[in-house]
């Protein structure tokens, strides 16, 4: 161990800003490439469940009287 | 087959001349900026004058790279080419070395009177001139590679600048290094060779990005 | 071997296969980033010139260093796409771009963060920060020119083509950069120059060099796992997925 107190710690003999705000851009810049293809991944999950659902009602309608082909 | 599709180059640029003269106009506009916006002493012009020759050399290459297969692409005669029994290749060469005629040349060629008016020694005269008819040819070769991908899109402006200056940045470096070399009196053969070392691959490999990248903007459409 | 390649190189075994391994790159990614953390924050000493600024390093040097790779890589899966027309490698081209310019983003903010205490002014043209800046703009143009075109198949011919044709440059600019900043040396202290760097400073920088390493493969598998989804959206097994997954979300509800 480097540092004698916490104070010290974030202080960093006077360094502490530089350390530290590196240290918090990296997570955030790792974080949001972490959370970007998982937002991206459920929105594709919800969306195209939306979809198929909409297919097949489509397809349903059409078996009846032939309409809703302008839809596919 | 490559000197007829040159000549063909040229006669359509003729025909068109507000195209050629343009990116000139705007070579000449640029660098007579600096004076007016920096200082007119003949100390400061000396030291600014390689990199604003360069830099407007670059950016009004970049100008009249946006329009190079523009014309021939909506009136779909660049269509007609890659289908030709012609080799797409030579005609896209023919093409790159056309445009470098046209815009390339009278820039290198206009050159001198802005150095004198930038208060260069005849010795960085000498350099700067072999400097640009080294370097326009690269700049036309890398440039129409861009020229290539953005050909139909419609913020094309912008974006071939972002594709293509980053590529620039090696011959601004040795352009500018020559001039400053002459201007004290240094050796700057091995820079000539560097350039024309650079121009060498460039002409080995460009034309073979441009076809296919004319190819892939075809196939967009 | 031929055969497991060409196996990857199929969008839905790449998912299947990506399945098995994304947890465990993802763990080895986390434990590598968080001891390489704790280790250079607490534990390193202080370099004896630049004092805790030294610790900026665990995290500017692995940034850099894959900046870099990650730009070889995109690279790479355009020569793969270009030769072979595999199109999961136009697929991991295209994801690799945001994350690679993210990577050299903060490369090049770290850069200038540590260069403000160092050096006394936030930038500095030093020619590994002016490469890397280049750098930043050769990710910019991939991602500018995918943006710009509508078609799918062509957006990745022609940033395929892009990626390659920077990667011919790469060493030229480099080289050129390196050799027009010793030109003009301004500065002394280089950041690249470590004389003999101790052991106990080299060990968590390793870690975190590695650490940024699974990470990268963790995200790009993850957003290309998302793209293949998207493009094989009609396919049926994609169908099946998004079917179980919306059961999955349905009976976490009703528990």
């Amino acid at each position: 161990m480097q540092f004698d107190s916490l104070s010290d710690f974030i202080q960093m003999n006077g360094h502490g800003v530089y350390v530290w705000a590196v240290y918090f851009l990296a997570l955030g810049v790792l974080l949001l490439n972490v959370l970007r293809p998982k937002m991206m991944m459920k929105r594709f999950y919800k969306e195209q469940y939306i979809a198929y659902t909409l297919q097949a009602a489509v397809s349903n309608e059409k078996l009846k009287d032939g309409s809703g082909d302008y839809l596919k | 087959m490559l000197i007829k599709s040159i000549q063909r180059e040229l006669l359509l640029s003729m025909r068109r001349p507000a195209d050629l003269l343009n990116p000139l106009v705007f070579f000449v506009l640029v660098v007579s900026l600096f004076p007016l916006g920096i200082s007119p002493s003949d100390e400061v012009l000396k030291e600014i004058a390689p990199g604003v020759i360069w830099v407007a050399a670059l950016l009004s290459t970049l100008l009249s790279m946006e329009v190079m297969f523009r014309n021939d692409f909506e009136d779909g005669s660049l269509e007609q080419m890659s289908i030709s029994p012609q080799p797409f290749l030579v005609l896209v060469g023919g093409k790159i070395v056309g445009q470098w005629l046209v815009s390339g040349l009278p820039l290198v060629l206009m050159s001198p009177v802005l150095a004198v008016m930038l208060a260069l020694s005849e010795e960085g005269i000498k350099a700067m001139f072999i400097s640009l008819l080294l370097g326009t040819p690269i700049l036309s070769l890398l440039g129409s590679i861009g020229a290539g991908l953005t050909i139909g899109l419609k913020k094309g402006g912008a974006l071939i600048a972002i594709l293509i200056l980053p590529l620039y940045i090696p011959v601004l470096i040795l352009g500018t290094h020559m001039i400053i070399a002459a201007e004290q009196g240094v050796s700057y053969s091995g820079d000539v060779l560097w350039l024309a070392a650079i121009l060498a691959l460039s002409i080995s490999l460009a034309p073979f990005a441009t076809t296919e990248s004319v190819r892939i903007a075809l196939s967009d459409g | 071997m031929w055969n497991w390649l060409h196996k990857l190189g199929s969008p839905k075994s790449f998912f299947a296969i990506s399945e098995r391994l994304l947890p465990w790159f993802g763990t080895l990614a986390l434990l590598f980033l968080s001891v390489g953390i704790v280790w250079g924050l607490l534990f390193a000493p202080p370099d004896y010139q630049q004092g805790d600024t030294a610790r900026i390093m665990f995290v500017h040097v692995p940034a850099s260093i894959l900046a870099q790779s990650s730009y070889m890589m995109m690279a790479s899966a355009g020569v793969v796409f270009l030769v072979w027309r595999i199109k999961l490698a136009e697929i991991a081209l295209q994801c690799a771009a945001p994350i690679g310019a993210s990577l050299t983003f903060l490369a090049l903010v770290t850069g200038s963060i540590w260069g403000k205490p160092m050096w006394g002014t936030w930038w500095v043209w030093d020619a590994r920060l002016t490469s890397t800046l280049v750098l930043f703009f050769l990710f910019m143009g991939i991602i500018a020119l995918r943006s710009a075109m509508e078609n799918r198949a062509s957006a990745g011919r022609a940033t395929s083509l892009l990626a390659v044709v920077g990667l011919v440059n790469l060493p030229i600019i480099k080289f050129s950069v390196d050799w027009w900043n010793t030109l003009h040396q301004s500065s002394s202290f280089s950041l690249t120059q470590k004389p003999a760097m101790p052991i106990e400073m080299w060990f968590p920088l390793l870690l975190m060099v590695i650490g940024f390493y699974f990470f990268f493969f963790s995200v790009w598998m993850m957003r290309i796992r998302t793209e293949v989804l998207i493009r094989e959206r009609r396919a049926d097994w994609v169908k099946r997925l998004v079917l179980t997954m919306k059961n999955k979300r349905d009976m976490k509800h009703a528990v």
